[in-house]
């Protein structure tokens, strides 16, 4: 991607300060705590498959694991129900909560980051959930419906169509009373000459479905065409919540260790169907034994707690091209009353010219005004062209 | 002159096989990362007492709909992801009896495209549970899981 920055003023812009999006959680608290990229985090889908990833980080079981994040769900690894789509429209916290929740753990060893240090071993623990969200939009739910209307439709022709036909299938019934004759004989379904019959009845059933799916082509392209088209968009009211602590091995010994880390986000606001979003955060943040400079310049080692509560604005108008937001974020520092609170606040506008072009500008003042000479004023204008196929 | 040309030739042929290969090995993968048929028996005794079902749907964001079917007598039809555990009946009447289950499964999740349908019975010999699964290779593709349970009494 070609990227071209008109600047506003003649001087340059570290535009990395002027970040949007400031107020959004982390995914994976845990791992984000320690730095973790989002690639290197694993997700395991049931519990062999959580045991597969720990047997890889921890080398077949040998050594203790080195470099190792995972997020858990739960509820899907323990395979409890209401977890599909039928029940995403559901506001019952006990729904809302199992669908979100999610562990998130990772430990880190020496490395050359210069955050961490290489004679210590770090460990995280984070979680997160939904608390309060808003109803799935009409279109989604017209979407999954239609669904449910298909899939109801094939699933009960099928499974009749294939009942009848298995009646009168010779083959299908001769297996079917050997095998009956074999449990008679064996008592026990998990016998290896049972089992073998059942496979066989398992393929003849397999071919019978195959040609009787062949009579639904039609049905099976159209919800695949229904299922593809499926998105998520929610209005209404949301209340999510982060957090995380990370604890530090000094000399990797667990006799002694100190909390590294840790830091809370309670996230909540809403989304309004004209393409107006709300949403405000509450961050707080630890971050012990951290060398700083205070107002006076003094260098000073010990414990910075921060407190961050913020709102931010957002305007997109329904598949519209141009988008407006706003974000403000008012900084304290708990732990030490030398450093006074700051703010910070950006305006943002964006422009979709199509053809991978697209025109933002931003204006506000950042934290410590350090970003301009003159003032706290932040402002730039940015051009950006995508190289490839047009979207 | 002649031999620029074949090379030429042979470049993006070459490049097309190792394409296929890989295309061939990816379809192979989803073809055997699969499991959508069961035929099996499953114990019961001479008790009245019952014999339950459940079915749960999975990935999360996953999308599906089951239709039961015992002795080709519908039992349950249209029924929205997961089933919660409920009878089928007693022991001693299931004896002889054939259960068949269908669901259609459609891939609607945006982090997989595993889907999954597991069955537990419970109240006969022993506690039973049969996983059917299938990765599908495009995103909104769908499976469709059929199993029999014959309930045979010993």
């Amino acid at each position: 991607m070609l990227f071209l920055v008109i600047i506003a003023r003649s001087q340059t812009i570290d535009t990395t300060k002027i970040k949007l999006d400031l107020l959004r959680a982390p995914s994976s608290p845990g791992a984000n705590l320690l730095g973790f990229a989002v690639s290197d985090i694993e997700k395991p889908s049931d519990v062999s498959d959580f045991m597969l990833t720990l047997q890889s980080a921890t080398n077949s079981n040998s050594l203790f694991p080195t470099h190792y994040a995972v997020d858990l769900a739960p509820f899907w690894i323990l395979r409890a129900k209401g977890l599909t789509s039928d029940k995403f429209n559901s506001i019952k916290f006990s729904d809302v909560f199992r669908q979100s929740f999610v562990i998130s753990l990772a430990i880190r060893n020496a490395d050359s980051s210069k955050d961490f240090n290489a004679s210590n071993l770090y460990q995280s623990f984070g979680t997160k959930f939904s608390i309060i969200r808003g109803r799935l939009s009409d279109k989604a739910v017209a979407i999954l419906e239609s669904i449910h209307e298909i899939q109801a439709e094939i699933a009960s022709g099928v499974n009749l169509a294939i009942a009848r036909k298995l009646e009168s299938d010779s083959i299908y019934q001769s297996l079917r009373l050997a095998r009956q004759k074999k449990l008679v004989e064996t008592a026990n379904p998990d016998h290896p000459d049972v089992l073998a019959i059942s496979t066989k009845m398992e393929r003849r059933l397999e071919k019978i479905k195959t040609n009787i799916l062949n009579n639904y082509t039609e049905d099976l392209s159209k919800l695949d065409k229904q299922a593809a088209s499926f998105k998520i968009e929610r209005f209404g009211f949301f209340v999510d919540f982060a957090g995380g602590i990370s604890l530090e091995y000094i000399n990797r010994s667990f006799n002694n260790s100190r909390v590294y880390n840790g830091g809370a986000w309670l996230t909540f606001g809403a989304n309004y169907k004209n393409g107006l979003s709300v949403m405000g955060i509450g961050r707080w943040l630890q971050n012990p034994n951290k060398v700083f400079a205070d107002d006076n310049g003094v260098l000073a080692n010990e414990d910075v707690s921060t407190f961050d509560a913020g709102a931010r604005l957002i305007y997109t108008p329904h598949e519209g091209r141009f988008s407006i937001s706003s974000e403000a974020l008012y900084r304290s520092v708990l732990t030490r009353n030398t450093i006074d609170p700051s703010w910070r606040w950006v305006i943002n506008a964006e422009y979709d010219l199509g053809f991978n072009q697209r025109l933002t500008f931003f204006f506000g003042r950042s934290f410590d005004g350090a970003t301009t000479k003159d003032g706290n004023v932040i402002a730039a204008l940015n051009f950006l062209k995508g190289l490839g196929n047009h979207r | 002159m002649s031999k620029s040309t074949k090379k030429t030739i042979k470049k993006p042929s070459a490049k097309k096989s190792k394409k296929t290969s890989k295309a061939k090995a990816k379809k192979i993968d989803a073809r055997y990362d699969l499991k959508t048929t069961l035929d099996t028996a499953y114990l019961t005794n001479n008790s009245d007492s019952a014999v339950t079902l459940e079915i749960i749907l999975g990935a999360p964001g996953q999308t599906g709909s089951t239709d039961i079917l015992l002795d080709n007598v519908n039992i349950r039809s249209g029924e929205k992801g997961s089933l919660p555990e409920f009878a089928l009946g007693t022991n001693k009447k299931l004896h002889g009896h054939t259960m068949q289950i269908t669901t259609v499964a459609s891939d609607t999740a945006k982090d997989t495209n595993y889907l999954e349908s597991i069955i537990r019975i419970r109240g006969g010999i022993r506690f039973a549970e049969y996983v059917l699964y299938k990765t599908v290779e495009k995103n909104g593709g769908s499976a469709i899981f059929v199993s029999r349970i014959e309930f045979f009494k010993i």
